[in-house]
């Protein structure tokens, strides 16, 4: 027996946080059939801001002491993790794999205790072991480094997203547009709600300028016996990383607050590459790669997760400004949303299921 | 001028010509064996790190020890060397899942981040198995680290040569010394009874997405190399057959996909069947057989068993040291006799 209430929602933006959201959304409203869902973006993927990011689960950019955080984190770790373990992995680009995450030493000798070692996300992942001898001596080549292991999660944006158009698509209910939204006030009369995930474009749109671009700079290339991730933190040459991709290997990495530019450069090619061989020395005979630069939506109080109502009258749910997390928070940040808007747009007929969690968000569309 | 054979090209005998002409480069070093590269058992080989003394029968723990942690730590140079990609080494991570309580695997102390995994974590896996481990170990992709190792080889000017040997008589004309890395070929050709064969069938497949191996103990393995995933396995003892079975394959793949559902949308790439030299205890000695008024020394290294990739280097210069000692013993009585003149 349907509901036969009419709900209309608009989301902005068909990234990680757009297209997670309305798969969360479409699952909480299972039993309304006159529910609307247009998402409106700029961009789909490959050209979200997702698909250039290597796409490791780790809060990072984040302020770790916000609670929300590490729930969003935990719940989004859980899906992916099922998701690896599930038919789903190979088309939706979900891997399991370990990381070994390092930092040098110099003469402030880091204690265990620091927050470094022991991260506050550290309950939520597996196999987490800290890196004492002899196991450190391996990377006796990077100098005097403390660091740890811990198993996480890698899901390949490029891949996944179109996973999840598919799946949206499949559903009557749902309808895409690719076009730019100005201001609110350009949908008003259009939808009940208005779901807000533009990223950094949230800040032509909402006025907000306390988002910012964090610029990250990547290089994607060919490296297939790499099967771990690797990443690097040095005191004064900043960050390198190696996180494998199904069948590419992304290095990286840059945090360039403030730098609106789009086009990788030459200087920061070299840093990464530098930086990377050093890691793993075998990456020198590498030449190849297709550099990318995406600007990460970095927030200075962190994500924005809530809901306004405009001066005139319409109700936004805003959640944007996931910093370099945007995959790691993506299905905990959409659940809180699909909550509040749960508040505004009533559901009352409880829809249960036996299925796993993962599948009732979304399913491969073969 | 001594002249020394290197009879079988395995990664073993590979691996021990190696270890030997590095120590004597001037010395006269030849690569006799019947089949290379692919074609030999190691090509067969998923080549993980992890031999497990329970596999290993017959050989004293501080001498299986010091073969483990001398190939551990040869392979582990070799990762973080920029040469990691064309010797095929790379680290990789993964568990054993199992039912029934066990002592700890002998190598636990040498791989690294070896842990026990949580009840929770057990819940991931489809079979709920009451026990696993986790570590992280390597994989030696077997194609390019034979390719390698014959590289190496080749700039030191080591000849190969292709001859099936049906009897070390046959040497002893144009050769002094015998190094017997000859593996499963040692039971015709020494007429040794304790080599028996272990057969193994496997499926190489590409699934890019996994990234760990995984063992259980119901004859189901995975394992990563560079871009492929071997997928076993059996382990049928005194079977000689080395053609490919397709019950066995079915069953190989029908284990492995409930391990790993999404198995489902890997690339079958090709299968391989192979006979494990398995003996106990793994022959590492030296040994003189007399032919007439002739004699031929020979250093023994053979019947790793499923453990050639991982104990080929520790094993190797492990008979090294021994040809090393035969060659002092000939120089010394070399010098007693001239001193006599």
């Amino acid at each position: 027996m349907s509901d036969s209430r009419s709900y209309r929602v608009i989301i902005i933006g068909g990234g990680i946080i757009g297209l997670t959201t309305a798969c969360t959304l479409l699952k909480e409203y299972t039993s309304i059939d006159k529910l609307q869902l247009t998402i409106i973006s700029t961009t789909f993927s490959p050209e979200t801001t997702g698909d250039v990011s290597a796409g490791y689960w780790e809060p990072y950019g984040v302020n770790l002491n916000d609670e929300r955080m590490l729930r969003w984190a935990r719940y989004t770790y859980d899906i992916f993790m099922q998701e690896f373990f599930s038919t789903k992995a190979a088309q939706a680009g979900v891997m399991q794999m370990p990381g070994h995450i390092l930092k040098s030493q110099n003469d402030q000798q880091i204690s265990e205790n620091d927050d470094f070692i022991v991260p506050s996300f550290l309950p939520l992942v597996r196999h987490y072991r800290v890196l004492k001898d002899p196991e450190i001596r391996m990377f006796d080549h990077l100098g005097p480094v403390t660091g740890f292991v811990m198993s996480s999660v890698v899901t390949e944006v490029r891949r996944y997203l179109p996973q999840l158009q598919r799946f949206l698509e499949c559903d009557s209910r749902v309808k895409f547009v690719r076009k730019k939204i100005h201001s609110f006030s350009e949908l008003k009369g259009e939808a009940d709600i208005i779901i807000n995930c533009t990223g950094l474009s949230a800040r032509e749109l909402t006025g907000d300028l306390t988002i910012r671009p964090a610029r990250g700079q990547v290089i994607r290339i060919h490296a297939p016996w790499i099967k771990a991730v690797y990443y690097f933190e040095t005191v004064n040459e900043g960050v390198g990383y190696i996180v494998p991709q199904s069948d590419t290997v992304v290095l990286g990495g840059t945090f360039q607050l403030d730098d609106w530019n789009t086009t990788p450069t030459e200087q920061d090619t070299r840093h990464i590459r530098r930086m990377c061989a050093k890691i793993l020395p075998a990456l020198e005979q590498i030449q190849d790669g297709v550099e990318q630069a995406g600007l990460r939506p970095y927030r200075d109080g962190g994500v924005r997760l809530e809901h306004e109502r405009t001066t005139d009258e319409i109700d936004i749910v805003h959640c944007y400004g996931h910093s370099g997390a945007g995959v790691t928070l993506s299905w905990g940040c959409a659940k809180d949303v699909v909550e509040i808007v749960k508040t505004l747009l009533p559901v009352y007929e409880q829809h249960s299921s036996d299925l796993p969690e993962h599948e009732q968000l979304w399913r491969l569309v073969l | 001028m001594i002249r020394v054979a290197v009879v079988g090209a395995g990664v073993v005998g590979l691996s021990t010509a190696l270890c030997i002409k590095s120590q004597h480069p001037s010395l006269s070093v030849t690569i006799i064996a019947n089949r290379f590269l692919d074609a030999t058992t190691s090509d067969g080989a998923g080549g993980l790190f992890r031999p497990d003394q329970r596999f290993i029968g017959g050989v004293e723990p501080s001498v299986l020890k010091d073969w483990c942690q001398t190939s551990f730590d040869h392979f582990n140079n070799l990762i973080f060397s920029n040469i990691a990609a064309e010797a095929g080494v790379s680290q990789v991570s993964g568990y054993q899942l199992f039912n029934d309580s066990r002592p700890d695997p002998s190598y636990k102390d040498i791989v690294y981040n070896f842990r026990y995994l949580t009840k929770e974590e057990l819940t991931i896996f489809p079979d709920h198995y009451k026990y696993g481990y986790f570590c992280t170990t390597f994989y030696v992709e077997t194609r390019k680290y034979m390719k390698y190792l014959t590289k190496l080889l080749n700039e030191k000017q080591v000849p190969f040569i292709k001859k099936k040997i049906h009897s070390f008589e046959e040497l002893v004309e144009n050769y002094d010394i015998v190094v017997n890395c000859i593996g499963y070929g040692a039971k015709d050709v020494c007429h040794d009874n304790l080599i028996r064969p272990i057969r193994g069938q496997m499926i190489r497949v590409r699934a890019p997405w996994i990234k760990h191996f995984y063992y259980t103990d119901d004859n189901c393995y995975m394992i990563p190399n560079t871009d492929t995933i071997v997928l076993g396995g059996t382990r049928q003892l005194d079977d000689e057959n080395t053609t490919v079975d397709l019950n066995d394959k079915d069953g190989i793949w029908q284990r492995c996909l409930r391990l790993c559902p999404s198995l489902a949308q890997a690339e079958i790439l090709w299968d391989w069947a192979g006979l494990r030299p398995n003996r106990e205890p793994i022959r590492v000695e030296t040994e003189t057989i007399k032919y007439g008024n002739k004699q031929l020394l020979i250093v023994h290294n053979y019947g790793h068993g499923g453990n050639g990739i991982s104990l080929s280097w520790g094993t190797a210069i492990d008979a090294a040291r021994r040809f090393s000692s035969l060659l002092n013993g000939i120089n010394n009585q070399d010098k007693q006799l001239t001193s006599k003149l």
